[in-house]
This record gives structure tokens, sequence and C-alpha cells, in this order.
């Protein structure tokens, strides 16, 4: 399980680099009470075809989606900085014994469409997988 | 006269069909080929004279040459294995065979082999590109003879 084990090297990384619980799955974004800390979820898996002679699919584009819920404003700053660093040193691994090339999108505010108080202070990313 | 209804248009276009070889044995395809043609010219000599409108062609010779692309593998295994990695003079030319199949799955059989005598890589394109892209190496080469079986 290649998607699995993309997720659970994600959640290793994102303990270590951010310091915080991480959770595979979303929460109920439309509840009141949601604990600060990381949550992923799985996005979209790409076929890359026709990228050489001999063979029609090559490569997979893995994407998961980052969230990371802070408790405050500065907590949410120390937390972008912290995602800063982590795109900087998490651009390659091996996962399922294949080399695997990761690249971070924008991170950004997350929509707090319901005005939840716990939504206040929360980053979002896609983390792009690619093998 | 009506016209006639063309043939289906046939499968069977697509890259992923073909397998290319070096040396003399078609076990090891190379896996990182981007992109590989061919061009054949014709060597003709033109001989023309004064109050004949005809041009008169002595063909001398096929010459076979083309491009191949391979894509940057982590061992620069196929750009050695192609004779493409530091060119030098006294080289010694390669066999290189490229097999048209029937179908892209290994179930498929060969339809028409190629096979190009004394290939030699003539110029090489490599290094890393501009950041972030997929590095390759971009040859020219040429060939002696080209045979189709």
């Amino acid at each position: 399980m290649t998607t699995k084990a993309t997720a659970d090297w994600l959640e290793t990384a994102i303990v270590a680099d951010l310091g915080v619980t991480c959770k595979k799955g979303f929460p109920a974004f439309d509840q009141p009470a949601i604990a600060t800390g990381a949550y992923i979820e799985w996005a979209s898996t790409s076929p890359q075809y026709g990228e050489r002679v001999s063979s029609s699919l090559d490569r997979w584009e893995v994407q998961i989606t980052l969230v990371v819920v802070t408790a405050n404003e500065i907590a949410l700053w120390s937390m972008i900085d912290l995602m800063e660093a982590m795109s900087e040193s998490r651009t390659e691994a091996t996962i399922s014994s294949k080399r695997t090339r990761i690249r971070f999108a924008p991170i950004e505010r997350a929509e707090n469409p319901n005005g939840l108080s716990a939504l206040r202070y929360v980053a979002q990313t896609i983390i792009q997988f690619v093998r | 006269m009506t016209k006639v209804a063309p043939p289906a248009f046939e499968a069977g276009n697509d890259a992923s069909q073909w397998l290319i070889f070096v040396g003399a044995t078609t076990t090891t395809p190379l896996g990182q080929v981007k992109t590989f043609n061919w061009v054949q010219d014709v060597v003709t000599d033109e001989v023309m004279r004064v109050s004949d409108s005809q041009t008169y062609y002595t063909d001398k010779g096929i010459k076979t040459s083309g491009a191949l692309e391979l894509w940057q593998d982590a061992d620069n295994a196929e750009p050695i294995a192609v004779g493409g990695h530091v060119l030098a003079v006294d080289d010694t030319a390669k066999t290189l065979i490229a097999v048209f199949h029937d179908a892209e799955a290994t179930s498929g059989s060969a339809v028409k082999t190629f096979t190009f005598t004394n290939f030699r890589i003539t110029q090489v394109t490599a290094g890393p590109r501009e950041g972030q892209s997929a590095g390759y190496w971009a040859y020219t080469w040429r060939s002696t003879l080209l045979a189709a079986t």
C-alpha cells in the first residue's frame, strides 16, 4: 500500500518537524471543538503518461492536503516558519523502496466559513509526492 | 467516380510499442529513452549539360543519422552504454537495435527489427538543466548501415 506508506511517512515527518500530533483524516470542520494539531487527508493520485519510449504509464503523483490548527495568531506564525523549514528539508524520501520527490504547494490560511473560534488560526497546504 | 471509404485508423503509433537495445542482443532494453528518431539521406551526384533540360542523378550511397535523448539515470549507466558519456576519437562503435512491436503489453510480438550498425554518438548536449527540471542527455549520432528485418 504505497498510499498508506506515503501518509505514514508524512505523519512521521510532521510529528518530528512541526512538533504536533498528526491525525489521518480530517475532523468535521463545522464542529465547535477541534483540537490543535495537524490533519492530513489524501487529495488526488495522478498518472504521468508518455515520459519515455517503451512504456506509457511511468510515474505517479500523489497529493495530500495538510491542515495545521493552532491556538493563536503568534502560534500560527511560528508554525508557518516550521512548515517552511520542513519544505526545505523534506525534498526527497525513499517510500516503499522508491525514490520519491516531495514538493510543497503555497502555505495558506484555511477558510473558516462557519466562523468557528477553533478554526481562526489554521494553515493549510498541499504536499505533492512524485514516484 | 464515387469516393471509396478509407480503412479504419490503426492503432500502433505509440512510442510505448518500441524497445531499444544497445549491443548485438535484444535481452535488456534501454529504460530511460526520452526520444529516438532517425533520418536517412540518399547521397546523389547531379549532372546537367548544355542544351538538355534533363538532370541526371547518380546515387552514391545512403547516410543514416538521427537524434537520441536519454533521461538522466541515477548511475549514468545508459549514457555510458550508448557510448555518449565522454566522447573520444577512438570510441568503439556500437550496435543499436530498435524493435517495433504490435502491442505495448509484454504479450505483444515483434513486427520489425531495425539494426543500426556502427552506431556512433557524434554530438552530446549534457549537464543539469534549469532549476527544478529533469535532466537528460541529448545526442546526435550516425550509423554506417540500417537494416530492417
